[in-house]
Parts: structure tokens; sequence; C-alpha cells
């Protein structure tokens, strides 16, 4: 069984895994097959550099970049891990390397726009959520969270931003960052605790 | 640094992956996961951006390109020289090709005369014949007669070098001016007189040219002497 075998889940077979059979098409001499994976996960790419960066710029042009590394190194993608695994290192490898040589790098601007989809229990912090004081009031909080973050260590960051985010398990988090999963949790640990100290004098009453 | 029992139970009550253990744990350390929970809720809500660019189209434009430029490189090495092109063009239908260099000569006429300017150095007068002042030269120094430059060149090397070579400057000079000379080879009356081998691919002269030829070594200068005589001048 071939490298392509291996992706498709062999000759004749069906494919094991949607990213792989894309992944092999590509190989296989069809670039445009990497549209498909790109679409799927642009979204997720960019929550993820958004999270570590917070310019939304600055966001787009490094998951663009991200995908693009990507597509570069397909060929030494490892076939046992998932596409998306190693995208996402890829793409957390190049945020990092941005914000270390953006060394002052400014606070991302507030955007008064932004609210809604916060779930029930942000609303159970604040005021009702038609109230326009409501909004004002999550909007100071976001920003309040997303300075407070900006403080964290990069490392605790990283973890925060895939816990939190992506909603990973802390196995997949410690596969991304090539560290072991009790790091993952004593990273997470500590990097909400800080938070939670950050943020202590602004939470309500 | 790791967490200790209570810690992970307390991360694992947070994320919701925790065992009903995991949430006695936390209570019993003084925590309230509920609380954890929703302030975690409350930072998810702060990561999550307002809008997601779409990147694919942007993504696959740029990997467009930069496929272009590898066909571009590809092609670069495959296409045709332009010196190629403009030639073919230029030799399209020409038979015979100029030849470069009687191009240049034609435009560049001939050459100055330095006769003027080496003559009073050498002791000789501008007016008098060069071949008959280099043939004197040479026998001086060599010793040897009118026929002896066909003898062995060992005695002529030894002392006539420093004439021979101010004459046989003046005498290359000379031929520069003279293109009379279009008769056929004179290859007959080429004696040579040589320390190294010598390669003329050809020499025209005029058919009652005398010509000598020398050269003292495989460094030095080849040197041609070309003079008309009358067949009992020698």
């Amino acid at each position: 069984m071939n490298a392509t075998d291996k992706l498709t889940g062999g000759a004749g077979g069906p494919p094991q895994d949607p990213d792989a059979a894309m992944v092999a098409a590509v190989l296989a001499g069809d670039p445009e097959a990497y549209r498909v994976l790109v679409e799927r996960y642009e979204r997720r790419i960019y929550h993820v550099v958004y999270g570590m960066v917070r310019s939304p710029e600055d966001a787009r042009d490094l998951a663009q970049d991200a995908f693009i590394k990507a597509f570069q190194n397909l060929h030494r993608f490892r076939l046992e891990s998932k596409f998306y695994t190693w995208l996402c290192r890829i793409a957390m490898n190049v945020a990092i390397d941005h914000l270390r040589k953006q060394k002052h790098r400014r606070h991302s601007e507030f955007d008064d726009t932004r609210g809604g989809a916060a779930g029930g229990q942000v609303v159970r912090l604040h005021s009702a959520p038609d109230d326009p004081s409501a909004n004002v009031a999550q909007a100071r909080m976001y920003r309040i969270i997303m300075d407070a973050v900006d403080t964290l260590p990069e490392d605790q960051r990283q973890v925060l931003v895939l816990r939190e985010l992506e909603d990973m398990p802390y196995k997949e988090i410690a596969e991304i960052l090539d560290i072991p999963e009790g790091t993952v949790m004593s990273r997470l640990y500590y990097a909400r605790r800080r938070l939670q100290e950050l943020l202590a004098e602004h939470r309500p009453s | 640094m790791g967490l200790t029992e209570t810690e992970a139970s307390r991360l694992r009550a947070e994320d919701g992956v925790g065992s009903a253990d995991d949430e006695k744990q936390a209570v019993a350390g003084g925590h309230d996961p509920a609380e954890d929970r929703a302030f975690r809720q409350a930072v998810r809500a702060a990561l999550v951006p307002e809008a997601t660019p779409p990147l694919a189209d942007t993504v696959m434009a740029r990997l467009g390109s930069m496929r272009s430029d590898v066909r571009g490189a590809v092609q670069e090495e495959v296409a045709p020289r332009i010196a190629d092109s403009v030639m073919s063009v230029v030799m399209d239908g020409c038979a015979n090709p100029p030849r470069v260099s009687e191009a240049i000569r034609a435009e560049a006429g001939g050459p100055q005369s330095m006769w003027s300017a080496i003559a009073p150095a050498v002791g000789a007068d501008i007016g008098q014949d060069i071949g008959e002042l280099l043939r004197g030269s040479v026998n001086a120094e060599g010793n040897f007669e009118a026929m002896g430059w066909m003898t062995p060149r060992r005695r002529f090397a030894i002392g006539g070098l420093g004439v021979a070579i101010a004459a046989a400057a003046a005498v290359l000079f000379t031929i520069g001016l003279g293109g009379d000379g279009v008769g056929s080879a004179a290859t007959s009356a080429m004696t040579p007189i040589l320390d190294a081998p010598v390669d003329i691919e050809d020499l025209e002269v005029g058919a009652s040219s005398l010509v000598q030829v020398l050269q003292f070594g495989e460094e030095a200068p080849t040197i041609i002497f070309v003079s008309d005589y009358a067949g009992d001048e020698l």
C-alpha cells in the first residue's frame, strides 16, 4: 500500500477520512482539491489565529499563510495524524512566530459592534440582553477579558485558545503543541486562575 | 508545575469532562464548578471573533500565482535563446553570411603606419625598404648567407633576437598597410626558422614575395617577415 492508498483507504476502497481523500487528491496532482480543505477549516483556523494575535487583519493574513505553508508541506503530512491537527499546529506556529516578531504588539482595537452568542451563563453575569446598557457592559467585559488574555504567557494562551475556541480534548492539544497532556492541563488550569484573578474586581457583584 | 488532585478535578469539572468524584472533590476544595463554567463561557465568548473572512479564494489565488511562478521558471529553462532567434532572422536567406572580421576591417580602414616612429629606433631611414633592412639585420646577427635562413636557426636565434623583434613589428604593420598581396599561397617559398611549433592557418602574399617565419619559443610571439624580391636578389 503506497502513501496515496493509505490516505484513501487502499486501492478501490472507500476513503477512510474525507480529509485524507482530499490530501490524496492534491498529492495526486489536483491542487483544486485543496480548496475543499481550506473551505472546511478556514473558520476554525482563523479563530485559532485570531485568538492568538487579536487582530482581524493579522489573523486573516496569518491564517492564509498557514494554509499556504500546509499546502507547500503537504507531502510531509504524517498519515497517522488528523489533517486538522497538523494544520492547526502549523497555524499555531505561524501565530507564535508573528507574536515573537511583533515585540511591541498593540492591543486589539475594541469593536463596539460585537456581542450576542455569549451563552446563557454569560448573560447571567450581566443584565438583560435587550438592555442597551447590557451590551455596553458585555462589551466592556470582553475587553477586560481580552486584555487579561493578552497578559498570559504565550504557552498558556495557546492552550487556552485551543481549549476554549476549539473545545479540543487535552490529548489533541498535547499533540498539536507536542507537549505532555499533563502539561496541557496545568497550563490551562493556571491560565484560568490567572484570568480569574485579573478579572475578579470587574465581576458583577 | 503539575496539578494536585483537587486542582485536576476542578479543571476537569469546569471543562465538563469530569466525573462525579471530580465535582465532589472540587466542591470539597471550596470551588464552585458552575461558577467556573460560567467564567469559562465568558472567556470563550470574548475570544471568538465577530466575523470570519472567507479565505479560500485568496489562498487558492496565492497558490495559483505560485504555481505560475514555477511554470514561468520551467518555461525559462526551455525557452529558445534570444540570440539564436535574432540570428536566425538576420541570416535568413543569406547564403554567404558576412564575416565579422571583414566587416570590422572595412569599417575601420587600415591602421596608421608606425614605421616613422620605429625606424629611428632601429637605426633605419624612413624611406628604407623594410624587407631589406630586416634581412640585413638578421643575416648580420645570425652570420649566415642569403640562403642561410634555411640552415639551422640556432646561430640566428642567439644574437638576432632584439633586432629581429623590433624589425618584425615594423614588417607586420607593413603587411597590414600593404593589402595588395592577393596571389595564391606561396607555400613553397616559406621557410620556417622555428624553436617552437607554429600554426599558420592562412597567409596570402604576392607571387614574388619572400616569407620568413620566426618563432623563438612557445611563449614568444610569432614573427613573420614578408618581402617582395626579384628571384636573383638572394
